[in-house]
């Protein structure tokens, strides 16, 4: 006979929860019953290779059925009799839908199947709260910490599945919890992500469309880098100020704080037009450009350097038949009374 | 066969067996009756049966204090305790012979056994 040892807490706290089983009887019976219990478990831990507890209710009716004593819901009433019920039912529960599963082949089979893959099940809960984790330390990278807990959640979770290391029925029960809240929760949270995604696929498509566009004007597949006015007698045109249906400025360079989108082939960099306030004077064409050197890293164009003129491709443009040959297009201002109350003519100097 | 369900007929007189020479507690009987080849028999039956035992007034009980550790109670056989095991190790063999000769009859005949009753099947939903 091994010599008795102390009784581990785990020990204590189950002979205590058998006799708050057996509280219904009275204290002499209960104490007859449960005396040398503590030493008969911790004999039996150490004697029996992870030997488990188990349940203190399941076992404090064995007791009192090999006993021969009376069960608990005949002498219980009120309050008590309730919660004894209510503490079985889970027990109950499970009994009914054990006996409901095994009358029918085909839940007898879907139950085989589920069992075999538990397993996938005790690495995904471990996985589950590792991310809940790094998520919860704000998004905290894969690190040596993270796979530390990542390896002790999956350790700690399967041997939870295997039935170990829960030797209080409490723990049972909070595990049994947590895996209905993280069944509940998965779907959920997997949506949330499925939303997310989409959306930012979305906006991922809906943004490059639109950079797409802004990049200034196509005509036949190439890019048009400047554009060249003749009046009705086909004279060329300087300072003409030109305005989408919209009412917005015609830019053909995109997006003006770049200077890559308006650097020419030959070198030069095209720059809106000097006349108009804030660099903003990018649709008033022909586009006048300075060489490369002029402009700084930031964009913003040597004020010492004279913009060159761009040279029209054409010294005159074939008149337009009808016309009056005298008239100067400057001389028409109604045709120039823009519908659009924003626009103020402001004085251009002439390059 | 759920042998559970045969053992739960006959722990009293295991249990009485299991201390008639030498006085025990409660997981010593436990262990007797295991290394014995009941290996299914629940902790907390013998704990029970060895109570009910000692309430009949088969048993006398004392508690031995262990240094250290939580104390032992141990149960040991008395006379009427001894004429309980005696009868009930009579009731035993009748009942194990009639038995025996039951099942003997039943497997040196097998061929006899002819109206193979064809095995009900049970439809899904049927219950």
């Amino acid at each position: 006979m091994s010599a008795a040892t102390v009784a581990s807490p785990a020990v204590t706290a189950f002979a205590a929860a058998v006799r708050n089983a057996l509280a219904d009887l009275p204290p002499d019976e209960v104490d007859d019953l449960t005396d040398g219990l503590e030493a008969d478990l911790t004999e039996r831990l150490d004697d029996v290779d992870a030997a488990e507890l188990g349940d203190p209710i399941a076992y404090a009716e064995e007791l009192r059925l090999a006993a021969g004593l009376p069960m608990p819901s005949a002498s219980r009433t009120g309050r008590a009799a309730t919660f004894a019920e209510l503490r079985r039912l889970p027990t109950t529960v499970a009994d009914e839908l054990r006996a409901r599963v095994q009358r029918s082949p085909m839940l007898r089979q879907l139950a085989a199947f589920l069992i075999a893959v538990r397993p996938a099940w005790w690495v995904f809960r471990a996985l589950a709260v590792t991310a809940v984790l790094m998520y919860g330390l704000g998004g905290s990278p894969i690190n040596g910490v993270t796979v530390l807990f990542g390896c002790a959640a999956l350790i700690i979770s399967v041997q939870f599945g295997r039935g170990r290391w829960l030797p209080f029925a409490w723990m049972r029960a909070l595990l049994l919890a947590f895996n209905v809240i993280l069944a509940v929760a998965t779907p959920l949270v997997l949506a949330g992500w499925a939303v997310q995604i989409n959306n930012a696929a979305s906006v991922d498509s809906a943004s490059s469309s639109s950079d797409f566009s802004s990049t200034g004007l196509m005509e036949n597949g190439s890019q048009v880098s400047n554009i060249f006015a003749y009046d009705a007698q086909g004279h060329p045109l300087s300072n003409v100020q030109l305005f989408d249906q919209d009412g917005k400025p015609l830019n053909l360079v995109g997006d003006p704080t770049l200077t890559d989108t308006r650097t020419n082939a030959d070198g030069s960099v095209t720059v809106p037009n000097g006349g108009v306030a804030g660099r903003l004077g990018w649709n008033v064409y022909p586009l006048a450009s300075v060489p490369a050197d002029a402009v700084a890293t930031d964009g913003t164009v040597n004020s010492a350097v004279t913009p060159n003129t761009a040279t029209p491709p054409f010294a005159a443009a074939r008149p337009i038949a009808g016309t009056d040959p005298t008239a100067s297009a400057s001389a028409s201002p109604s045709a120039v009374a823009s519908p659009i109350p924003t626009l103020t003519p402001s004085p251009l100097p002439t390059p | 066969m759920d042998t559970t369900q045969l053992l739960k007929g006959v722990l009293d007189v295991a249990v009485l067996a299991a201390i008639q020479d030498e006085d025990g507690y409660g997981y010593d009987v436990v262990r007797r009756l295991r290394t014995a080849g009941l290996e299914e028999v629940g902790d907390a039956s013998v704990y029970g049966t060895l109570r009910r035992l000692y309430s009949a007034g088969a048993l006398t009980s004392y508690v031995v204090p262990s240094d250290g550790g939580p104390h032992r109670k141990y149960y040991g056989i008395n006379e009427q305790g001894r004429r309980m095991l005696a009868e009930q190790r009579d009731n035993w063999r009748a009942f194990s012979s009639i038995m025996n000769g039951l099942l003997e009859q039943v497997t040196a005949k097998p061929a006899t056994g002819s109206r193979t009753a064809p095995t009900p099947v049970r439809l899904i939903g049927e219950n």
